[in-house]
C-alpha cells in the first residue's frame, strides 16, 4: 500500500481506501458505487488533454485501491469498465470525427480498418470528456437499477410450490425471494451459514415477509438437499471461469445440489463479474481468513485458544461445474457463457491492470 | 464529490458524539519485565515485527479516537517515543506525546494530568503496553449508558473471561471478582495468589445483592473507562498510586467517596491481553499468527506490513523475503521483509523479523527473531527470544535464552559464555513447545566490537535479570522502610505544629490518619510511631530549649515530657486501644529509650507510670513486656528496622533492654505488689 508513490495518488482514493480498511463503506455495492464516484472524480477534475493520460491516472489509481482492498474484486471491475467506457467513448468519438470526412462505409473499409488494439489514445478529442461522464452516469443508472433487473426475473425461476435452498444471507436473495412470493407461494429452507450465522437474519426477514422458511444447521444440508427443487445463492465474486467465490459453505451447498441433481442458481450483479482466475498460490487475495474466535472457537477457553490452531476463512471457491446458471441483470446465463460477458464488459487489455 | 460522500459516512454515524480522549500510558511504571525495559520502552517491544504501540494506536484509528495522550516518563527515551510515531502524522488521528515529569507511580501522573486539567470528559485510560482490538467507541457507550442509571459509577473495567485457565499460562494472572450479576457491579476485586487455597467471602454481598456472580478466571485487560471524577478521586486520594490501589481504595470506601466500580466483559469477538511477561509475549504473538485478534493481523494491516503472503497452516511469508531451495516453514511462523533463508533451514512457530539473515541448516524453533538478526550456518536456536542486530557464529545451539541488543555469540567461548540460569523457571513454561522448557537470559561478556560502558550495563541487565527472584524478595522492604520514615517524620511535624499552636487533638489524629493513607501504614505501626514521635519531639523541643537556656538539666526534660504527655493524652488514648497497640507502645518506648540513652532511660519508669494512671497500658502489658527475654525483644523488633544489624548492635541493644527493665524493676514491683494487694483484698 505505500510502495506506490503516494503523491501522484488522488485524496479521494486515499480516502476511499481508508475508508473501505476501517470498515465505513461495506458490502460490495457500497464500494462498488464510491470506487465509481471516486473515478468520476478523477476524470472531472484532474487535467489531461489526452485518454492516453487519463488512462494512465485511472489505472495508478485504481492499482492503489485494489492493493488497499485486494479482497474486493469488484474494485478492479470499476476500474476495467472505467477504462472500456474511455475506450469506447474514444473510438466512437474519433469515428464521428472521421465520419464526417469520409462518411461512405464500405466492406473494404471494416476489413482493413485498424482495429481498437492499434489505436494509441494519443489524438486530442476535446469533447471525450463530457462524452465520458455522460457514459458514467448511464453507468451509474444501470448500477442502480441492477439490483432490481434481477428481482424482476424472480418469478421466471421460481414456481409454486417449489422448495428452495439458500445459504446465509444475501440481500439480493432476499429480495428475490420477497419478488417471487408476491405472485407464488412456496417454501425456503435456509442454511444458517456458520459460523456467522447470518442465515437467523435471513430466516427471520423471510418469514417476516410471510414465506414459509426453515432455518436449518448446516450440517443438514445433505439431508434437507433431497427434497430441494433449486438452490439460490448470492455471490461475493464469480471468477473468470465462471466459479464462485462466495460464502463459506456455498462449496458443500453445491457440491450436494451435485449429488442429487439439483440445479444450482447464483444471482450476478454484473460489477461481480471479474476476469480474474483463482490461483493456488495467491490465497491471500483469494481468501480472508479472520479470527477463529468469530464463531468457531470460543473466547473464554483459553485451553483451546492455545492449544490448538484453528482456521476461520470467509469465502468457499465453487468450481464453475458445480454452478448450473447465473441470474445476472441482463438475464440468465451459463457458466460456460461467462467469458462473453467479460468481453463484452472489459476490454481484453484492462484484464491484467 | 465523492470526497464528501466518504468523508459525510463516518459523521453520519457517530455525528452525535463529541470527540473521544484516550490517554496511553507508555510506562507501566511496575518493572518486572526484564530484561526488557533496558532496551525498549515496553510498549515499543516488536510483536509480529512491528511494535506494540503500533498495534494500539491503529486500534485508537479503528474507533475513530480523535486525541491520545501518549503519557511516557522521564525514563523513556523521548526521541523513540516521537519516532514511533511520526508515521502515524497523516492519518486522522492527533497524538499528543507528554513527558512526565519524575512521577514514580501511576497515580502521580494521573494526579499531574489532572493539575494540568486537559481532561475536563469521560476518557479511556490505556495502561502500559496493552494490545486490543476493541473498538473503544462502543465502550464508551456503553459506560454512558450505564451512567444515566448510576451517576456514581467512575469506572468501567474491562475484564476478558479466559475460561478455565487452571492449565493455562496466565494462570498467575488470575484475580478474584465478585459483583452483582445483573449490573456487573464489582463488589469486591483482588488479585490471587497462585498457591493461595482459601478465598473469603463476606456474608454482607450476599445479604445486599439477590444474584452475585463469583469468578476467578477474568483478565485485567488495563483498558478503563472513566468518569471525570476519577482525576479529582485521584488528586484528593493521594495513597492511590498504582490502579489496583484505587480500585480497592475505591471498593472499601464506596460509601464514603460515593463512587462505583463496573465491569465490562470484551464484547465478541473481540480480543485484548496486556504484555506483562515474556509468557504473556509469547501468548500474544502466536495468537496474532493464528489471527485471533483480526483484523490486527500481518496481512491486513493498513502499515508497512501489508505485502504478507498468507498460507496454509499458518505461514507468513513477506513478498520481499528470500527463501532458499530446501527451507522448510513448518508451521505458525512469520518472514519478515527483505529477510533470507539458507538453504534446508527449518522455521518451526517462530517469527523471523525484517531484515534478518540466516544460514544454512540453521534450526529454529519456538523463537522470535527482532530485526538484523544475523544467524550463521548450522545454528540451532530453540526456545529463545533474540533482540535487533545480534550476531550468532555458526555451529551455535542457543536453547532457553533471551539474547539482548547487538550481542556477538561467538563458538570459540559459547560455552563459558552462555550461562543458563534458571531464571523464573515456572513463569516461562510454554504450553505450546514440544519440550517442556523455559526460557533463561543468557549470561554473555559481549565482544570487543561493543564499547566497554554498553558492555557494563549490558552485563549489569542481564545480571539483574538473573538474579531477580532473590531481587523481588528484597526489593519491598527498601520502599517499606522508607514510607515508615517518611510517615514517622511527617507525624512529628504535625505534632510539632499541633503542640505550638495549640491545635486541639481531634484535628491532630485526622491529620495523622491522613498521612498514614498517604504512606499506606497498617494500624499496629501508626501505634507504634505515634509514641515514638511523641518522645523525639520532647527530645527535640528539650534540645532547642537547653541551646537557648544553658542552665537545663534532666529534671527540665522530665517537665517538658511531662507537660507534652499531658497534652497529646488524648492522641495517645485514641491510638493505643487494643493490647496489640500498648505493645507497640511499650517497643516505641523501648526504642526510643536505646536511641538516646541518658535522657529518657531515668524516665522510662515514670513514662510506664504515667500511661499506667491514665488507664493507656494495662499492667498484665507491662509485666508481659518485662519478662519477655531480652533475646525475643530482639525478633520483634525486626519488623520496623530490618536493616544490615551486625552483632555487636545487636549486643548493645540487649545491653540496653537489660537497662530499661533495670530502671523500671521497681515500677513492676510495685505493680505485682498492687495486684497481689487487689487480688488478696477480692
Amino acid at each position: 500500500m505505500v510502495s506506490l508513490a503516494d503523491d501522484k495518488i488522488h485524496e479521494s482514493v486515499l480516502n476511499l481506501a481508508k475508508s473501505i480498511n476501517y470498515g465505513d463503506t461495506k458490502g460490495t455495492y457500497e464500494i462498488v458505487v464510491a470506487t465509481v464516484d471516486v473515478l468520476k472524480d478523477i476524470i472531472t477534475n484532474t487535467k489531461w488533454s489526452r485518454a492516453k493520460n487519463l488512462m494512465d491516472t485511472i489505472i495508478l489509481n485504481g492499482k492503489h485501491l485494489i492493493e488497499a482492498a485486494p479482497l474486493e474484486a469488484s474494485i478492479g471491475n470499476m476500474v476495467r469498465r472505467i477504462l472500456q467506457i474511455i475506450r469506447e467513448e474514444y473510438s466512437l468519438e474519433l469515428k464521428n470525427k472521421t465520419d464526417e470526412n469520409d462518411p461512405q462505409e464500405s466492406l473494404h473499409k471494416i476489413l482493413t480498418s485498424e482495429g481498437d488494439q492499434n489505436m494509441d489514445f494519443m489524438k486530442i478529442v476535446p469533447s471525450l470528456k463530457s462524452a465520458l461522464l455522460e457514459h458514467i452516469n448511464e453507468f451509474e443508472t444501470e448500477l442502480e437499477t441492477c439490483a432490481e433487473n434481477i428481482t424482476q426475473q424472480a418469478s421466471e425461476h421460481i414456481h409454486s410450490n417449489e422448495i428452495i435452498m439458500t445459504l446465509g444471507r444475501s440481500r439480493s436473495v432476499e429480495q428475490f425471494f420477497k419478488k417471487a412470493a408476491e405472485t407464488r407461494t412456496f417454501e425456503v429452507i435456509v442454511a444458517e451459514g456458520a459460523p456467522f450465522l447470518d442465515g437467523h437474519e435471513m430466516a427471520a426477514n423471510l418469514s417476516k415477509a410471510c414465506i414459509k422458511t426453515t432455518l436449518i444447521s448446516d450440517v443438514a444440508i445433505f439431508a434437507m438437499m433431497s427434497r430441494v427443487n433449486k438452490v439460490i445463492i448470492g455471490t461475493h465474486t464469480v471468477m473468470a471461469n465462471g466459479g464462485l467465490r462466495a460464502l463459506t459453505g456455498s462449496h458443500t451447498v453445491a457440491q450436494a445440489a451435485k449429488h442429487y441433481s439439483v440445479p444450482v442458481m447464483v444471482l450476478l450483479p454484473l460489477y461481480k463479474l471479474s476476469p480474474l482466475y483463482l490461483c493456488l498460490y495467491e490465497q491471500h487475495a483469494f481468501n480472508k481468513h479472520v479470527s477463529p474466535l468469530q464463531g468457531v472457537i470460543s473466547t473464554n477457553n483459553t485451553a483451546v485458544m492455545e492449544n490448538s490452531q484453528s482456521y476461520n476463512p470467509v469465502f468457499d471457491y465453487v468450481p464453475p461445474d458445480l454452478v448450473t446458471l447465473f441470474i445476472s441483470n441482463t438475464g440468465g446465463n451459463a457458466p460456460s457463457y461467462i467469458y462473453r460477458l467479460l468481453g463484452e464488459l472489459y476490454h481484453r487489455d484492462d484484464y491484467e491492470l | 464529490m465523492s470526497v464528501n460522500v466518504i468523508k459525510e459516512l463516518p459523521n453520519n454515524t457517530y455525528g452525535k458524539q463529541e470527540s473521544l480522549k484516550v490517554i496511553v500510558f507508555a510506562d507501566e511504571f511496575i518493572h518486572d519485565f526484564k530484561p526488557i525495559e533496558k532496551v525498549y520502552p515496553s510498549i515499543l517491544l516488536p510483536v509480529v515485527t512491528l511494535p506494540l504501540l503500533d498495534y494500539l494506536i491503529e486500534n485508537l484509528i479503528r474507533s475513530r479516537v480523535q486525541t491520545v495522550y501518549l503519557y511516557y516518563s522521564s525514563s523513556l527515551n523521548k526521541a523513540k517515543i516521537t519516532d514511533s510515531i511520526k508515521h502515524f502524522q497523516d492519518k486522522n488521528i492527533i497524538i499528543i506525546p507528554i513527558q512526565l515529569n519524575d512521577s514514580g507511580s501511576l497515580g502521580d501522573a494521573l494526579r499531574d494530568i489532572d493539575t494540568n486539567g486537559c481532561i475536563r470528559d469521560d476518557f479511556i485510560l490505556i495502561r502500559g503496553p496493552v494490545f486490543a482490538n476493541i473498538d473503544l467507541r462502543t465502550l464508551m457507550d456503553l459506560h454512558r449508558v450505564r451512567k444515566e442509571k448510576d451517576k456514581n459509577v467512575v469506572l468501567t473495567m474491562v475484564l476478558r473471561n479466559l475460561g478455565n485457565i487452571k492449565d493455562s499460562a496466565l494462570k498467575n494472572e488470575s484475580t478474584l471478582v465478585v459483583s452483582t450479576a445483573n449490573t456487573r457491579r464489582i463488589l469486591h476485586y483482588k488479585k490471587l495468589n497462585s498457591n493461595e487455597k482459601k478465598i473469603k467471602l463476606e456474608l454482607q454481598w450476599f445479604l445486599d445483592h439477590d444474584n452475585v456472580h463469583i469468578n476467578t478466571a477474568l483478565f485485567d485487560t488495563r483498558i478503563y473507562v472513566c468518569s471525570q471524577s476519577v482525576l479529582p478521586l485521584f488528586a484528593d486520594n493521594f495513597d492511590f498510586q498504582t490502579m489496583e490501589d484505587f480500585i480497592r481504595g475505591v471498593l472499601i470506601n464506596e460509601e464514603f467517596l460515593d463512587s462505583r466500580i463496573y465491569w465490562e466483559p470484551l464484547i465478541y469477538p473481540t480480543y485484548a491481553l496486556p504484555i506483562t511477561s515474556w509468557k504473556a509475549y509469547k501468548i500474544l504473538s502466536r495468537d496474532i499468527l493464528q489471527r485471533h485478534c483480526y483484523p490486527l493481523v500481518p496481512d491486513t494491516l493498513p502499515l508497512s506490513l501489508r505485502n504478507f503472503i498468507y498460507l496454509p497452516k499458518i505461514i507468513y511469508k513477506h513478498s520481499s523475503s528470500i527463501l532458499s531451495k530446501g527451507c522448510t516453514l513448518h508451521s505458525a511462523s512469520l518472514v519478515g521483509e527483505h529477510s533470507t533463508l539458507g538453504k534446508n533451514s527449518f522455521i518451526k512457530r517462530s517469527v523471523i523479523g525484517p531484515s534478518c539473515n540466516i544460514g544454512k541448516n540453521v534450526h529454529i524453533n519456538n523463537s522470535y527473531l527482532f530485526s538484523y538478526v544475523q544467524i550463521e550456518d548450522n545454528c540451532e536456536v530453540t526456545n529463545s527470544i533474540i533482540f535487533s542486530n545480534c550476531f550468532i557464529e555458526k555451529d551455535l545451539k542457543i536453547t532457553d535464552c533471551i539474547i539482548l541488543d547487538a550481542i556477538k555469540c561467538s563458538k570459540n567461548h559459547s560455552n563459558a559464555l552462555i550461562g543458563i540460569s534458571d531464571w523464573d523457571i515456572e513463569h516461562m513454561k510454554e504450553p505450546l513447545s514440544d519440550c517442556d522448557s523455559n526460557f533463561a537470559t543468557i549470561l554473555t561478556e559481549n565482544d570487543h566490537d561493543i564499547d566497554s560502558d554498553e558492555d557494563a550495563s549490558l552485563s549489569s541487565s542481564l545480571s539483574s535479570a538473573s538474579s531477580s527472584p532473590s531481587l523481588k524478595d528484597s526489593s519491598p522492604p527498601p520502599a517499606f522502610q522508607d514510607d515508615h520514615e517518611m510517615f514517622l517524620s511527617e507525624v512529628i511535624d504535625s505534632l510539632l505544629r499541633g503542640y505550638q499552636d495549640k491545635l486541639k487533638c481531634e484535628n491532630l489524629i485526622l491529620e495523622i490518619n491522613s498521612s498514614r493513607y498517604a504512606y499506606n501504614i497498617s494500624i499496629r505501626q501508626v501505634s507504634y510511631n505515634v509514641i515514638k514521635a511523641i518522645l523525639n519531639l520532647s527530645l527535640l523541643h528539650y534540645n532547642s530549649i537547653s541551646k537557648i537556656s544553658l542552665s537545663s538539666n534532666n529534671a527540665e526534660y522530665y517537665k517538658i515530657l511531662k507537660t507534652m504527655l499531658n497534652f497529646f493524652k488524648p492522641i495517645i488514648v485514641n491510638y493505643i486501644k487494643t493490647p496489640n497497640a500498648q505493645e507497640d507502645c511499650l517497643r516505641a518506648i523501648e526504642d526510643v529509650a536505646s536511641s538516646s540513652q541518658e535522657l529518657i532511660l531515668p524516665y522510662v519508669l515514670n513514662l510506664l507510670h504515667f500511661f499506667y494512671d491514665n488507664d493507656i497500658l494495662f499492667e498484665e502489658k507491662i509485666i508481659e513486656w518485662y519478662e519477655q527475654d531480652c533475646d525475643d525483644i530482639q525478633d520483634t523488633s525486626q519488623d520496623c528496622d530490618s536493616d544490615n544489624e551486625d552483632c555487636l548492635k545487636q549486643e548493645s541493644k540487649k545491653n540496653i533492654a537489660r537497662a530499661i527493665r533495670n530502671t523500671v524493676a521497681p515500677f513492676i514491683k510495685w505493680l505485682r505488689e498492687a495486684e497481689e494487694d487487689s487480688s488478696t483484698s477480692s
